[in-house]
Order: structure tokens, then sequence, then C-alpha cells
């Protein structure tokens, strides 16, 4: 059996009798097999030392045996890392920032607490995937979407937890920006409730997202803070209909008016859809330079009426062109299902993976990724600017060698930004795995170097991302840092995410 | 656990063609059938010919064979397995791409299941098949000798492999398998995965 580090095995034993009784023995797992389910699947460091492991885990199946378990935690100072579903591939799986860390499953809390269709939201338990959720929706009848990320199996809570993002309208693709309302149990073992959650009988927990006195749900996004056992999230109401065109153009500067025009129809609320920039393909008028997709969801006469207005915005501009698309109604058919982007219409899957597997269309691929994806003005200056910078560096981070690096992607998850996405193939040969962590941690420096950085971070590169955000000598990170010796002052939560380590452990 | 009249009924709204279960005439080159198994359902990708052919063969074993269109289990997930799950953990099998078993294998850890047999064969363009059995040989009897030994008859001999794997009345753990990435195959090469996944 594995023992965290700074714990000795009688303290260690100690937490897990402690455990064992507050869940059951069979929720404790300290076996090598059991233990091993939580490795990262996509480390980069798979098999090598400084690969992320836990040393053991433990299940609580309600908000009580969360507390006993973190209060034993605290009592032993045996450091734990939650996890909703540990589905978080790219991002580092179920594995802990800090090795020999417990990870604290909560993968059986899985219940859909409520769904209101009247005020579209939904209060869920950390284990509630995104099928889950669906799946309550669909068999209660309820007419409101989902926004699922492209894996279905993920949680709710746990995406919207680390930042993450999915494929239909905004508000709602930002999965932390659309929560309203969360239940926290904090180191010591204390539950809190924010927002108007901290009204015994709250009657409008899910509605107001604000509550009262200074706002602190943001504490506990990619953090250490805190265990959330429960969330809020408003909901689309089921769109009427949905319609994507794309609007394309031949010259190379034309993406500048072309971005000015979608940030107009972005800020007007007249484009709603999740957005990717394509580089090259065929355009109306044959080859393309770039090609903008312009997805807009809505009742059916607004949409068209919204979509006539985008295409005259894109069609004043000189040489570009704009190819309406077709009108979705839903419930889409099963016909329209079988060659639509599932996601797209807050349906959730798994399809993604077998295009990352072994296809026609990818005969050699690793299987796994990690992602670097620094968050760029939405302009075509700076994406251009972008689009220079990967070419010419391209060649320095690789030392020329071809490592089967795709990118950039240009998407468009929040308002105002450009994602530019840059994939690194991660496989089980420790010397391409090697050459990827090298290319990774030379693109963050270089993109530092340009006021660029990443949003989220695999678990093994999130102090060096941390790093990059350096103003005034680190003074968001020290801000951090005070913040946690005073909520956990052990350090017992999720040592090391995004940066932020507990006193003892903090590199001086 | 649904019964095969709601799986066919399962089957036809998903439009994911069922291979119907009954006896197939065929004593294979390997042994007797048919045998029967205690699998609820056989997945098989009806890209790879010996992939539809395990699916045949196991179909007269009485378990439930689903044919899907390529790696992609999200249909079998929602209207199959997922449901029968939530019932009880019930025993699957299947001879598909390694990111099909990754995907299954990641959803059944937390319903307690997992992948109690593992086999993988490499498909050369010239025709040869490469065999290996990396979990639950010894319980399926059977060994990558045996397979290649088979030689083009491999899908009926794992077939039975899987058909006749027993569990160990003994609880065993297994840790996860490495359905997650892809090995690296030369030019041309397929690569198909046989497995169980069960409860422990
Ligand atoms: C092919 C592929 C495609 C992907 N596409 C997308 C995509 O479209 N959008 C996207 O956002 N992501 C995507 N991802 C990344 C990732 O798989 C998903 O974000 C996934 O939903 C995260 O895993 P999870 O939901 O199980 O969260 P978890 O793994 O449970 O949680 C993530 C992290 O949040 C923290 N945390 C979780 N729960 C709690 C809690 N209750 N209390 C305190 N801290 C907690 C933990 O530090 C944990 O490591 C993709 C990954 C792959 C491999």
């Amino acid at each position: 059996m594995a023992i965290p580090p700074n714990v000795s095995p009688a303290a260690f034993n100690a937490a897990l009798d402690a455990w064992r009784d507050a869940v059951g023995p069979e929720w404790v797992f300290t076996s090598e097999e059991d233990v091993a389910l939580y490795r990262d699947a996509y480390s980069p460091f798979w098999g090598e030392p400084e690969e992320r492991v836990a040393s053991a885990a433990v299940a609580p199946a309600t908000v009580e045996e969360v507390q006993a378990v973190v209060r034993a935690a605290n009592e032993h100072r045996v450091p734990l890392y939650p996890i909703s579903t540990g589905r978080n591939l790219a991002y580092g799986g179920s594995a802990p920032i800090y090795s020999g860390s417990v990870v604290l499953d909560l993968k059986r809390m899985n219940r859909v607490l409520e769904v209101n269709e009247r005020n579209a939201y939904a209060l869920v338990e950390p284990g509630v995937s995104y099928f889950d959720l669906y799946e309550h929706i669909t068999k209660a009848g309820l007419d409101l979407w989902i926004d699922p990320p492209d894996p279905g199996w993920g949680s709710v809570i746990g995406n919207a937890l680390d930042g993450g993002a999915g494929w239909t309208a905004y508000p709602f693709r930002d999965h932390f920006g659309a929560h309203c309302g969360m239940e926290v149990v904090l180191a010591n073992g204390e539950i809190v409730r924010t927002g108007m959650g901290a009204l015994p009988n709250s009657k409008s927990w899910q509605h107001s997202r604000w509550g009262y006195g200074p706002w602190v749900d943001g504490l506990f996004r990619q953090s250490n803070f805190g265990v959330v056992t429960k969330m809020g999230f408003w909901l689309m109401p089921r769109p009427e209909a949905m319609m994507s065109s794309m609007a394309t153009s031949e010259r190379e500067e034309d993406i500048i008016p072309m971005l000015d025009a979608l940030n107009l129809l972005e800020n007007q609320h007249v484009v709603n859809g999740s957005t990717q920039i394509f580089q090259g393909g065929r355009g109306p008028a044959g080859s393309a330079a770039w090609t903008i997709q312009v997805p807009i969801y809505g009742p059916e006469k607004v949409v068209r009426a919204q979509m006539d207005y985008a295409k005259a915005k894109f069609t004043a501009i000189p040489g570009v062109k704009f190819v309406e698309g077709e009108l979705f109604r839903t419930p889409l058919t099963p016909e329209q299902l079988s060659r639509v982007r599932l996601v797209n219409f807050g349906i959730p899957n798994l399809s993604t993976f077998a295009m990352l597997g072994r296809n026609p269309g990818a005969p050699d691929p690793a299987g796994g990724h990690i992602g670097f994806s620094p968050i760029v003005p939405r302009t075509g200056e700076s994406l251009l600017e972008f689009k220079r910078f990967y070419a010419e560096n391209l060649p320095k981070v690789t030392n020329g060698e071809n490592l089967g690096i795709t990118g950039p992607v240009y998407m468009t998850c929040w308002e105002r930004t450009l994602v530019c996405l840059i994939m690194f193939p991660i496989g089980r040969d420790k010397a391409m795995n090697a050459k990827m962590r090298h290319a990774f941690e030379t693109w963050v420096r270089l993109a530092a170097e340009r006021g660029w950085a990443e949003y989220r971070a695999p678990a093994v590169y999130q102090d060096l991302v941390a790093d990059t955000y350096s103003f005034n000598n680190h003074a968001l990170r020290r801000l951090r840092e005070t913040l946690k010796d005073a909520i956990d002052p052990n350090g017992i939560l999720s040592a090391g995410r995004y940066g932020v380590w507990p006193k003892h452990l903090r590199k001086t | 656990m649904t019964s095969r009249r709601e799986f066919l009924q399962v089957a036809a709204v998903t439009g994911l063609p069922v291979i119907a279960a009954g006896p197939v005439n065929a004593a294979t080159a390997m042994g007797v059938w048919p045998l029967r198994t205690d699998i609820h359902a056989v997945l098989v990708d009806r890209r790879h010919a010996a992939s539809r052919s395990v699916g045949a063969r196991l179909a007269s074993t009485g378990a439930q064979v689903q044919a899907m269109a390529d790696a992609d289990i999200t249909q079998v997930w929602l209207h199959q397995i997922g449901p029968a799950w939530r019932e009880r953990p019930v025993p699957i099998a299947g001879l598909t791409a390694r990111s099909a078993l990754f995907c299954l294998e990641q959803l059944a850890l937390s319903r307690g299941l997992r992948v109690v047999f593992h086999g993988e064969h490499i498909l050369y363009p010239d025709g040869r098949t490469e065999h290996s059995i990396l979990r639950g040989a010894q319980r399926a009897q059977v060994s990558a000798r045996d397979l290649t030994r088979a030689g083009p008859q491999w899908p009926a001999a794992i077939a039975e492999a899987l058909a006749r794997h027993r569990q160990n009345p003994r609880p065993e753990r297994f840790g996860p398998s490495d359905a997650a990435l892809e090995p690296a195959l030369p030019p041309g090469a397929q690569l198909l995965t046989s497995w169980i996944i069960a409860a422990t």
C-alpha cells in the first residue's frame, strides 16, 4: 500500500479507519489495482517518476460522508484530491496534482436533485454526468436542453469547476458562467451554501446568482478551497430552431473585417452559437482563405430574421460570400441526427473517441493528447499574429521534426475571445512524450512573451502556466496563497491545483 | 434486465443492426457449438469481417449481438448497455476497435465492472494476423499460439474463447487495461481488440 508523502503510516492508517467507518470499508480503495484505476491515461509522464499518482481513494455517497472524510483527513493531515466523475482526460484524468494524495471520488453522489422547466435550471450532485442529466430531462419530457462538452460522460459539476465549455448557445456553453449557487464542504468539514442558498429554506437558490454581499463562487473554480457537493446550472429552453451558415473569403486579410462583423453580431446577441474559424477549404467561389461558421439558435422566425441581418453584415464586406445553411427544427428527425454534430444540439455522446482512435482518416494515431489553448483577443489582427507566431516557431519548438502536433484551431468558446488550440499527441513512447513536453513547455513560454496565456492546463503543467500570470511579482498567486492559508490551513485539499500550493509545500 | 424483445425494439429505434440470436449450424475448427454464455451483449464492428464473424458465432450462444457502424459506442451505451447496467452489472464482450473498449471500460469502472479478458489482433495488409492475449487467457482457455494455429479461422477461435471464459469464483482485482492509447503499427495494419467486461 502506498502512503502519502509526509504522512506517517500510523496517521494514514488512522485516517483509513475513520474513512472505513464513515463510508463503509468497500468504498475505501488501497490495493494497487484499484488505485491504478485513477491513473491519468493521457499523462505525458506515463510510467516515469514524475507521473502524478494517487495513494488511495475513498468514495462517499452523501454530503455527511464527505464531511466525515474531510474532517478525518484534516485531523491526520492527509492530502485529498476531490474529483466528480474524474474523466478529465487531456487535463489530468482522475490523478491528483500532488502525487500521493488520496482521491476523494464523488461519483456515487449522482442524484439530479431538481430540474425546473419553468425557470430553466437544474440542481445536481457531482456524480451526475451529462448523459445522466440528458436522460433525466428526456425521460421527464421537459422542454430543456443541456450543453455537453465533446465527451458526454463527464460531470456537469467537474467540467464547470475545471473551466470547461460546450458547443450550443451562449451563455450556456460557458459552464461555470452558467452556474447558479453551490454547496461546498470546506477543509474543516463545514458546509457553505453560496448566493441565495445561504438563506435557510431559500426559495431562490438557483434563481439569483449574486445573493447578498461579496460573491465567493469564483473562489471554487479551478481551485482548491473546498469540495463542491451541489451546484445549480441555468439551462437553455429547447430552441425552436437552429441554423448554421458560413461566411467565406478568399483573401487572407479579410479575416479582420470578418471577425469585426462576428463580434458585432455576437455582442448584439444576434449570433449566439459556437463558431469555429477554419483556414482554407472550399468556399462558394472556389478555394477559401477563411471560413467562419455562423450558428443561431432561437424561434424559427427570429432565427431567419437574425440570419438575414448577419448575412447583410458579412456580405457588406467586399469579397465575402455567405452560404445559408439548413434550418433545423427541433427536435431533429433520426435522419438529421445521423448527420449533425450532436453536441451542437445538446445531445451528449462519445463519438470524439472514435475519431481520436485508429480510423480510416487517422491510420496511426497516438490515442491520447494534451492541449495548449491560449486566449487571444477576438480580432483579425490578433488571429493573423497568432498564425504567424505559430508558423515561425513550430520548427524551433519541434527541433524541425514532424511530431504530429496539430493546430491551431480557432474557437469562440467565450465572448470576445479566440481560443487557439494546439494539440500534442500523447502515447506510451517515453522518448516521444519527452519531445511533446519540450514542445508544450516552449509554446507556453513563447506565448507568454507575446501576452497570451492558457485558460486551463494539464495537471503536470498547472505550475508552469500559473508562473506566466506573474504581474507585479506574482501578486495574484500571493493573494490566492493568502486565501488558501486562511481557508485550508493544513493544506489538505487538492494541493498544487492551478498553481496554488499550501504553505508547507510551497517552493520559496 | 432487458428482454430480448425489448432489446430488438431498442435496436429498431436506434437503427443499430442486430445479428439475430439463434443456432449457427457451423461446427468451428476449434470446438463444439453451440456453447451457452452468460454474456449479456456482444459488440462487433461491422467494418471488419472478423468482427462480423465473431458476432454471428456468438449469436448462437444466446448473446445479443450489436453491430456498430464504427468505434462509436454512444448508441449502444444509451440504449442497451447503460440501461442494463443500471439494473445489474451484466457481462459484455466484443471484438472492436481499441477506442470502443476504452470508452466502455471507463463507463464500467464506476459500476464495479472490469476488463477481465483482453486480446489483441493485428491484421497486416499481407493477410497475416498477429495475436496476443493480454489478460484472461487461462480462464478463456486460449493462447496466442492457438489463435495463430487457427489461421484464417481465428475469429471462430476467439468467439469460442469469449463464450468459454468463466470468471474466477474468488473475487479478483484488475487494474485498467491499456486500451486508452493506440500502439504504433506498420502502414496499412489494423488492430482489433477482443474483450470481456464483467463484475469481479
Ligand atoms: C477527446 C476529448 C474531447 C474533449 N472535449 C472537451 C470539450 O468539448 N469541452 C471541455 O470542457 N472539455 C473537453 N475535454 C476535457 C475533459 O475530458 C472534460 O472537460 C471532462 O468533462 C472533465 O472531466 P470530468 O467532467 O469528469 O471532471 P472531473 O475530472 O471530475 O473534474 C475536473 C477537476 O475539477 C476538480 N473537481 C471536480 N469535482 C470537484 C468537486 N466536486 N469539488 C472540488 N473540485 C472538484 C478536480 O480538480 C478535478 O480534477 C475533452 C477531452 C477529450 C479527451
